[in-house]
């Protein structure tokens, strides 16, 4: 797309300038206010950084072609960049909820001692929840005193983390220790904090309490969960946020697409209470 | 009525003077005063023929400073003529000419109409090869372009000339001098192949909306839940999430392609990668190593290393091995598949065969060279920063160049990169999961959907590792291997940003060969190991 060059001033230099320069404002506003938490993970920030102070410094050594003279100009790519610049400005960032993504969850799932890996050392298998579940629930009569599920918190407590993010690498660590070594911690006591998220066909006592873990940037973002049985007059409103308390148990369900029978960790929640939702949603991967 | 001034620049002995008599000639008789400046006076002279009809007036300028604004001002107030031809000395930048003509002086009383350039076809390749800077900066300002003995070369170097014309400037009117009637003003339309390609985008990305929107319509039985505001909302940030990330890394990736293009002289470059010998190859897969980016970034170094002279293959190699075998991906491999280091060393080891395959096959194929989009300037760029610099060695000057250079590159790449951001992102945020994996669980077929899923989400390499872990009970690990090698070598993102870079039909060959190489070595290798 080309356009006949001014004679006054070089548009493309002023294009370019104002592409550059628009993009380090998105991205510094992005950082001020914090938001810049609900696009990427935490780590990639001094990256995010070093890429505004490139783009200054390369609009700064651009301004001294404003003047000269360029007959024909393609606009094209400047269209391009014009693009998420407008919808970062415009649009609000939205947080991930129990309602963001299309696809499936990672739920709690045992780990099957067929998979070709070394069952001990499979990493937190997920399984995609469909419409046409049904729950076949295997009651363990609790055969353990209910201590609560302790975790070895020791290993990734660092002074400096937030409790929030804590809570977040606790939750994430919960979720894979129930699937890698179910056997060992049913009949326990557990808590944990997460929004409600409802699956079609769900019963009305059932839920999955989630978080969303988000490795690199919002793109990758993975909701981790666990289903929850709660039999209390709470009503269960997808995407508000809870704090549950209950004992862990074994069930099964069935997986429509491939009738598989699926066994799973279940909290069976005894106290259960609604709770605000935190700042920082996401668990960030380390 | 301001009048008309008309530039025709060129060579020497390229045929200005000799245009501007049949110019001359050919137009009719009136009232219309014509004012001819000559900067440089040449073999030709404008016949006196012409000059002797009252209308037509020829003005001489020996040095080059005395055309100046006062001097037109002067020229225009004495004459008052209709149109002002001014035969350009070729060796000097039109951009000068052009700032003085809009010196606010005369710009009540002039217009820029037509920007000539005389061209000896003959002589073109090497004058583009030796003068360079000055050369393609008369050629891009040029409206029109004159092609003169072009019948003295054949059909095949005429058209070559023709192309490469067209690279350097896709505005421009090129005539052959026996076609010339009439200098007019030229309203031009941008060349038919900018056109063509812009088209075929165009429909290729309404195709893959139309496709993603119709294959999320159909899968009407899951909870999509939230209204469509709140999913392009959700579309939206994972869309700037996708560019939050890349983009410090493209720019860096363009930065040292820029280093590399400004600071470092050929003949270095050429030493670090030696010919065609294993130890080029050993060298490519080396630099892989130092290059910690993301697949993105690497693909402007490998095209600026390409037009540095190192052998086509071994920049492959370079380029397919760097997103695989840089520390920063083996590390997040290690961390997304904690416990199974045998995963993120089987992906360094078959990334590296592949691309070392695949360089190799390119260049015992002797596959054709010329694959970058401007072959031409092996020794320099077009865009401004580099033709200043030229005339401007010093330090600083080349430190302007380069992020003036960088900044070029980055618009030029970054909007391939938006495209495939956009896209990849629809697809995580609207396509299911689930279809992929309800499609087979035959075993080649599993590792080509997996293939094909790498290709479409384009995925940064340096995080890749995650997205693959969710595949992980789903599929076979053969094919989620599949997943992880592909996935940094070629995706969509990728491949739009090859285009931007090299020839089409060079860029969709090389995807077709490192798809049909990953999956056999991939098919063997899973085979044994998993």
């Amino acid at each position: 797309m080309y356009i006949k060059g001014s004679k006054r001033i070089n548009i493309e230099a002023v294009l370019k300038i104002a592409v550059l320069l628009g993009f380090a404002v998105l991205f510094s506003k992005m950082i001020a206010s914090g938001e810049i938490h609900y696009y990427v993970h935490p780590r990639m920030v001094p990256y995010v950084k070093g890429g505004i102070g490139a783009m200054v410094v390369i609009a700064l050594f651009t301004t001294k072609d404003v003047f000269r003279m360029k007959q024909h100009i393609n606009i094209a790519p400047y269209l391009f960049f014009l693009m998420p610049l407008v919808t970062g400005f415009v649009l609000p960032v939205k947080v991930m909820d129990a309602t963001s993504f299309a696809t499936g969850i990672q739920l709690s799932r045992k780990a099957p001692a067929q998979v070709a890996i070394q069952p001990s050392k499979a990493p937190a298998i997920e399984v995609a929840l469909d419409s046409n579940q049904t729950f076949k629930e295997v009651t363990e009569t609790p055969s353990t005193p209910s201590t609560p599920l302790s975790l070895d918190k020791q290993s990734f407590s660092k002074t400096s983390q937030t409790v929030a993010a804590l809570e977040g690498q606790v939750f994430l660590k919960t979720v894979d220790k129930l699937s890698l070594d179910l056997d060992a911690v049913v009949g326990q006591e557990i808590e944990l904090a997460g929004f409600i998220y409802l699956e079609e066909g769900f019963e009305s006592n059932q839920f999955v309490v989630g978080r969303y873990v988000v490795t690199c940037c919002a793109a990758d973002a993975e909701m981790y969960g666990i289903l929850c049985v709660d039999d209390s007059e709470l009503d269960h409103k997808a995407n508000s946020w809870v704090r549950v308390k209950g004992i862990v148990e074994q069930t099964t369900y069935r997986r429509s697409y491939d009738d598989q029978e699926i066994e799973m960790a279940q909290i069976r929640v005894k106290e259960i209470e609604i709770i605000a939702p935190p700042k920082e949603p996401y668990i960030y991967y380390n | 009525m301001k009048t008309q001034i008309d530039i025709i620049s060129g060579f020497l002995g390229s045929g200005k003077t000799k245009f501007i008599n049949e110019f001359l000639r050919k137009k009719s008789p009136s009232k219309e005063k014509i004012v001819v400046i000559q900067c440089e006076a040449g073999e030709t002279e404008i016949e006196k023929v012409h000059l002797e009809v009252d209308d037509v007036r020829l003005l001489e300028t020996q040095a080059e400073n005395m055309l100046t604004p006062e001097y037109l001002y002067e020229c225009i107030l004495k004459y008052r003529p209709k149109r002002i031809l001014i035969e350009y000395n070729g060796m000097l930048k039109l951009e000068g000419l052009l700032n003085l003509l809009n010196h606010r002086r005369l710009r009540k009383y002039v217009f820029i109409g037509d920007v000539i350039h005389t061209l000896d076809t003959v002589t073109f390749e090497l004058f583009s090869q030796n003068i360079g800077g000055t050369f393609i900066e008369q050629i891009s300002n040029s409206d029109v372009i004159i092609l003169n003995q072009a019948e003295l070369l054949s059909e095949e170097g005429l058209h070559d000339v023709v192309s490469k014309l067209n690279r350097i400037s896709p505005f421009a009117e090129i005539m052959d001098s026996r076609d010339v009637v009439d200098i007019k003003a030229s309203t031009g339309d941008p060349k038919q192949f900018e056109k063509v390609f812009n088209i075929f985008f165009a429909l290729f990305a309404v195709f893959i909306i139309g496709y993603l929107s119709f294959s999320f319509l159909k899968n009407m039985d899951y909870n999509w839940g939230a209204p469509i505001y709140s999913k392009i909302l959700v579309l939206n940030t994972v869309f700037l999430s996708v560019l939050l990330e890349a983009f410090p890394f493209i720019l860096l990736g363009v930065f040292i392609s820029s280093v590399i293009q400004v600071l470092i002289p050929n003949d270095a470059i050429l030493k670090w990668f030696p010919n065609n010998s294993v130890l080029g190859f050993v060298a490519a897969l080396g630099a892989g190593v130092l290059f910690p980016v993301c697949d993105c970034a690497v693909i402007p170094v490998a095209a600026r290393l390409v037009k540095k002279g190192v052998p086509l293959g071994i920049a492959v190699t370079f380029m397919l091995a760097a997103p695989i075998v840089n520390p920063v991906v083996v590390i997040s491999t290690l961390y997304a598949f904690q416990g199974l280091p045998l995963v993120a060393f089987s992906r360094l080891i078959i990334g590296a065969a592949v691309a070392l395959i695949v360089g190799l096959m390119i260049t015992l194929s002797k596959w054709d060279q010329e694959v970058l989009l401007d072959p031409y300037d092996d020794f320099y760029c077009d865009c401004e920063s580099c033709l200043e610099l030229e005339s401007n060695t010093g330090f600083m000057g080349k430190i302007g160049a380069v992020f003036a250079h960088t900044g070029t590159e980055f618009i030029a790449v970054g909007r391939f990169l938006i495209i495939g951001a956009l896209i990849s992102s629809m697809v995580q945020v609207f396509i299911p999961k689930e279809i992929v994996f309800s499609l087979s669980d035959k075993p080649a077929v599993t590792l080509l959907i997996m293939m094909l899923a790498a290709f479409v989400m384009s995925i940064c390499s340096t995080s890749d590792a995650f997205i693959a872990r969710t595949f992980v009970n789903q599929m076979s690990m053969g094919s989620v291997m599949g997943f992880l090698v592909l996935g940094p070598m070629m995706d969509f993102k990728n491949f739009l940003v090859l285009t931007g870079r090299f020839k089409k039909g060079f860029v969709v060959r090389l995807t077709f060969l490192i798809g049909i190489i990953s999956f056999e070595v991939l098919w063997v290798a899973t085979q044994i190991m998993f």
